[in-house]
Parts: structure tokens; C-alpha cells; sequence
């Protein structure tokens, strides 16, 4: 790990209310990411991944959900505390975020230069010839080719490719020290990936922005971050430098995830079935005592159904499962 | 698409709005309603201030018919010129209708702007305050606010905005629950933008085509509204409007059919006319109607 965390995440627990009572979307989900490294999130669907980056920027839809406990510590400031002005002056400004869907994330019926510039105004007060130039810019930052055409277009003349490089101009406007990319590429086809990585890669090295990659994709995970965080059912079951979970897993859960990953060196000839962990992520209602991966786990021993294991870390590796009770206090 | 590497020249840059208006332009029927209205408005305005008269004055022998020098389109019962108050008469009509139905486009936009994007408990007190407007009468309430007050023109375009934005608050809420939900909502929050900001700057202008559409129809209404009211005779009695000329005319109907019919022949022209503009708007602001056709 470098330096100082730029954000921790401790304990934090989300809860939902619906017919069905309340459902803990998260469960003491901690994390931390410091300037200038990058952490990977993977996790199935429902894992709680976007939750997670939702419950930072405290946008967890309220009502019907509720940050029930926790801390989320941004430079030493506990964010879960902070008022809501300040939590609009945090959110584009100091951290911001770029989502899944660059075909819906930006607003049908303005230029996408009119966008840019709102953000601009809202934070920095540019406005006119200035927040104009200053878009322009940002355009070409994200190797936007005619910078200055494309700020009078509207987002259905641009690609999935350039609407996402809008979204990560918008959202680099006022220099954040953390951006949260909630799967990102995963709308775009895998050139377009590739660029798109690229692109957040180059601009995290030239400003030292901490960034949280949240991706279903382990490939991506081996590509980009520097740390990673596996979750299922509302909680880091793995986490630990890139390194050490993709070369030695300890949760099966996250040896499942690598496995369904497929392999191109393969032969062609012989082709095998591609490997999946049986069985769907178990639906927040249904969460009963003891680890959430139990009842689709090969490994899983009595304990496993009855009560969550603690976390055991060694050297940097956090991991919770029954099965590494090795180093267990 | 250029096939040399180069990025392809970017297609031209067209707002939703303007390309909104080329697609309105195209339709026939939208354009003789735009004329037809732009007609009448302009007779409305512009008539009362060349043609000096007063539409209450006795102008000719009473129940005089059509076709006279004197009175061309005949008089009343009063002797009252039937054209005098077609020409006086636009100006009442059409600004009870556009007021009124400016009043019902806001108190509904309002409504259900809000219903729609705090949803909750919020969303169900406020549909009940608009189911209970909508389950009332609406022509019955119109009366009762209009007799309760003096019946001026502002007095009734308010009694029938009043009673007819239900249909608007539920339009608009329905737009606002389904937009609110979009990505490019959730990204604005992430920018910091505040919950007024992201009402009525973010959701309410892609919420604007269907409302434009609907407000067109509402003054439609309106007129139609401001008609039965006079005919009822609960109008303003001190100025000329074309429902008040059909209410005072009723009961000679089978001697001095013209004293009915040209007043009725506006109402119906104008509310035609709206409803042709309102359709063309539907054509040119919603794109999956205009696929369809």
C-alpha cells in the first residue's frame, strides 16, 4: 500500500427497507484506496459493488434505502457526518464518478460543451468564453478529435467510445483527487475498452488521483488496479494487492471468479465447457446468518452456514472464509 | 463515414428543437392550423382597435338576418351586430383559454414535478389533492368559484385553471418518475448539482415535448370551458366574448339561427385549430409516434 489512504472506507452497512423487511445490502464493507493507486471492485451483479461507490457519495436512494453504520473517511473527514452543501461541494469537485451507460448518462437535450461548462460554473464559477475554453480543453485531454465541433454536438450524434470520454472529461473538470468508474467499459466494445483504459490510466499518473475501478471483469482487474477488492453479498470477501489474489486466491469465491474467466491460449481444437460457480447471488432477502457464499461454495464446512468468519490478513492479503484458519488469532 | 483515417466530418449540428420544428413545418394539417389560428388571434387583436364600435350597441332593427348592409352577418334579439361581436368577442375567449390554461399547465407541472420526483409520501398526498380536483365535477366547481366571486375574465380563467390541471400533474409526474431514474439524473447528482437544480434544469426540459403537446390541448379545453361557462351565463356580462354571444342568443335559436351559429363556428375554428397544432406538436416532439406513421 502507498502512502496515506486518500479514502477508507470502514464498516459500512447499508440497509433497505421493503415489503419484505429490511435487507443489508452491505455488511461492513471496508476498503481503502491512497493517492495515486488504483482499486479494483469485482464482484457478481447484486454483489454490492455500486452500492459501495453510491453509499461514498452518499447517493444511496433514501427512502427505501439508509446508510445504517460506518465511517467513510475522505482525507480524515468523516463524509457520512458532512452537511449536504458540502457534500454537493465534494461531489464532481473532489471525487467524482463516471458510470456504465455512456449511452444514458449524459442529458438527451444539451451539447454535451453545455454539460462540461455546468459543471464548471457549479464549482469553479467559470462561465461564458472561459468555462468555453476550459471545455475544449478537457474535450482534448480525452482525445476528442475536433474538440471544438464536437462541443456544440448533442450526445446521440457521438459514439458509446466518445460519450464515455465525454463522461471522464466531465467528471476530470475540476480535478478530483479520487474518481469512482462504476464499470466503466462495459457498455463499449474491447478496442474501445482498451483506449478507455488507457485514457484513465494516463490521467491518473499525470494528476495522482486515487481511483476505484469497479468491474465484473477480472481481466480488467489484471489490467488496471493496483489493489483489489472482491466482494459478494454486501462484503469484501478478498481483498489484496492484484498480485497476490489473481496468482494465489484464498476465498472460492474469488478462485470461482478466475476460473470463469476464459482462456484464449487454449487450443482451438479442444474446446472445453467454460467453467461457472453453480447457482445465482443469493437475492438480499434472503441473506441468512453465516457467509453469504455458502450455499454455492464446493469448499463450504459446517461453520460456513451457521456464522461469518472474521477477516484474516497476512502481509496485505484480507481474507474471509472458514476455510484459512491458519493464521486465526 | 471517411474511409481515410481522418475523423468524419461531424454531421450537422441540429438542436432537438429546431429539428423538432423542420418536422412541424412538414405537416400540412399543423401549418393551416398554425393559419388558421394566427388568423383569428390576429382578427382578435388587431379587429377591436381598426373597427370602432361597441359590440353592445344596438346596430341594427332587431333579429335583422344576414346579408344586410347594415348588419352583414345579421343581429341579435337586442339588435346587437353579429359581426361587431365575433370581432369583439376573439379577445375575451381567447385570453380566458390561455390563461386559464397557462394556470393549469402550472399549478400541474408544479404538482407533478414534485409527486414524481420525491415519490414517497410526498407523491401520495399530492395525488390525492389531484384525484380529489379530478372526481369533482369540473364544470359544476368552474360555477360555483365563478358565481361565488364577481365574475371577471381573471375570475374564471382561474376557476377553470383550477379545475382542470389533474391531467397535467399526472402527465407530468409520470414523465418525472421515468426520468428520474435515468443515468444522466444519477450523473448530475455526482456533480454536485443541487435537487432544484436537477427538477427543473436536468428532468423538466426532456420532460417539455409531451407537456407542450398537452398545454396546446389545454387551451383548447380552456375555450370550450370559457364557452359553457358564458353560455351558462355566468361569464363576464360586461364584455363580448363568443360563448356569452351563443348564451344571450339561445332562446331565439330556431328564428336567428346566425346570432348562434357564427359565434359557435369561431369556438369550433379556434379549438380545431389548437387541436391541429397540438397534433403536429405530438408529430414533431415525439419520435417514436413519428416512426410509426
Amino acid at each position: 500500500m502507498a502512502g496515506e489512504p486518500l479514502l477508507s472506507v470502514e464498516g459500512l452497512c447499508v440497509e433497505f427497507k421493503g415489503a419484505r423487511g429490511i435487507a443489508r445490502v452491505l455488511n461492513g464493507v471496508s476498503l481503502s484506496v491512497a493517492a495515486g493507486e488504483t482499486l479494483g471492485i469485482v464482484g457478481e451483479s447484486g454483489s454490492g459493488k455500486s452500492m459501495t461507490a453510491l453509499a461514498v457519495l452518499r447517493l444511496v436512494p433514501d427512502p427505501p434505502g439508509r446508510i445504517s453504520a460506518g465511517r467513510v473517511l475522505f482525507r480524515g473527514e468523516d463524509l457520512l457526518q458532512a452537511s449536504t452543501p458540502r457534500m454537493r461541494d465534494i461531489r464532481g469537485n473532489k471525487i467524482s464518478m463516471i458510470f456504465q451507460e455512456p449511452m444514458t448518462s449524459l442529458n438527451p437535450v444539451f451539447t454535451v460543451g453545455a454539460q462540461i461548462c455546468e459543471t464548471l460554473t457549479l464549482h469553479l464559477g467559470l462561465r461564458g468564453e472561459a468555462a468555453r475554453r476550459r471545455s475544449i480543453e478537457l474535450l482534448k485531454d480525452v482525445r476528442i478529435p475536433a474538440a471544438e465541433q464536437r462541443f456544440d454536438e448533442y450526445p446521440h450524434q457521438l459514439s458509446g467510445g466518445m460519450r464515455q470520454r465525454v463522461m471522464i472529461a466531465m467528471a476530470m473538470a475540476c480535478e478530483p483527487s479520487l474518481l469512482i468508474a462504476d464499470e466503466p467499459t462495459t457498455a463499449l466494445d474491447v478496442t474501445v475498452q482498451a483506449q478507455i483504459f488507457d485514457l484513465l490510466r494516463e490521467i491518473q499518473k499525470a494528476r495522482g488521483m486515487g481511483l476505484i475501478l469497479i468491474t465484473h471483469d477480472m481481466g480488467a482487474i489484471a489490467e488496471m488496479a493496483d489493489r483489489v477488492a472482491v466482494m459478494y453479498g454486501g462484503r469484501v470477501v478478498e481483498e489484496g494487492t492484484t498480485r497476490d489474489v489473481l496468482d494465489h486466491p484464498q476465498h472460492p469465491y474469488t478462485k470461482g471468479l478466475i476460473a470463469c474467466v476464459p482462456d484464449l491460449d487454449q487450443e482451438v481444437g479442444e474446446r472445453h465447457a467454460l467453467t461457472e460457480i453453480p447457482g445465482v447471488v443469493p437475492s438480499v432477502w434472503d441473506l441468512q446468518q453465516g457467509c453469504p457464499f455458502a450455499d454455492r461454495c464446493d469448499e463450504a464446512i459446517a461453520p460456513c452456514r451457521t456464522s461469518m468468519p472474521a477477516d484474516v490478513v497476512s502481509n496485505g492479503h484480507r481474507v474471509a472464509c472458514w476455510q484459512r484458519p491458519g493464521e486465526r488469532a | 463515414m471517411s474511409a481515410h483515417g481522418t475523423s468524419p466530418p461531424a454531421p450537422q449540428a441540429l438542436s432537438p428543437t429546431r429539428e423538432a420544428i423542420a418536422m412541424f413545418v412538414r405537416r400540412r394539417a399543423a401549418i393551416a392550423g398554425l393559419v388558421l389560428l394566427a388568423l383569428i388571434v390576429g382578427v382578435s387583436l388587431i379587429g377591436p382597435v381598426v373597427y370602432d364600435a361597441d359590440p353592445f350597441d344596438i346596430a341594427a332593427a332587431p333579429l335583422t338576418p344576414p346579408g344586410t348592409s347594415e348588419a352583414w352577418l345579421g343581429s341579435d334579439q337586442q339588435g346587437r351586430d353579429v359581426l361587431t361581436g365575433l370581432v369583439y368577442g376573439g379577445r375575451a375567449t381567447l385570453a380566458v383559454g390561455a390563461t386559464a390554461a397557462g394556470i393549469a399547465v402550472l399549478i400541474g407541472v408544479t404538482i407533478g414535478a414534485l409527486a414524481g420526483f420525491f415519490g414517497g409520501i410526498v407523491d401520495e398526498m399530492l395525488m390525492r389533492v389531484a384525484e380529489f380536483f379530478q372526481v369533482l365535477p369540473a364544470l359544476l366547481f368552474a360555477m360555483v368559484l365563478a358565481t361565488l366571486f364577481s365574475p371577471s375574465l381573471i375570475v374564471i380563467a382561474l376557476a377553470i385553471g383550477v379545475v382542470s390541471w389533474p391531467p397535467t400533474a399526472r402527465l407530468t409526474r409520470a414523465e418525472f418518475l421515468k426520468l428520474r431514474e435515468l443515468d444522466f439524473v444519477a450523473a448530475e447528482r455526482v456533480i454536485g448539482a443541487s435537487t432544484g437544480r436537477i427538477l427543473w434544469k436536468v428532468i423538466l426540459p426532456n420532460a417539455l415535448p409531451p407537456l407542450i403537446v398537452s398545454a396546446t390541448f389545454a387551451i383548447g379545453t380552456a375555450i370550450l370551458f370559457e364557452a359553457s361557462l358564458s353560455f351558462l351565463g355566468l361569464g363576464d356580462p360586461n364584455r363580448m366574448s363568443w360563448g356569452l354571444m351563443i348564451g344571450s342568443g339561445r332562446s331565439y335559436m330556431l328564428t336567428c339561427w346566425w346570432a348562434v351559429t357564427f359565434p359557435g363556428l369561431m369556438i369550433f375554428l379556434t379549438v380545431l385549430a389548437i387541436s391541429l397544432i397540438g397534433d403536429g406538436l405530438n408529430d414533431a416532439l415525439n419520435p417514436k409516434l413519428r416512426e410509426r406513421r
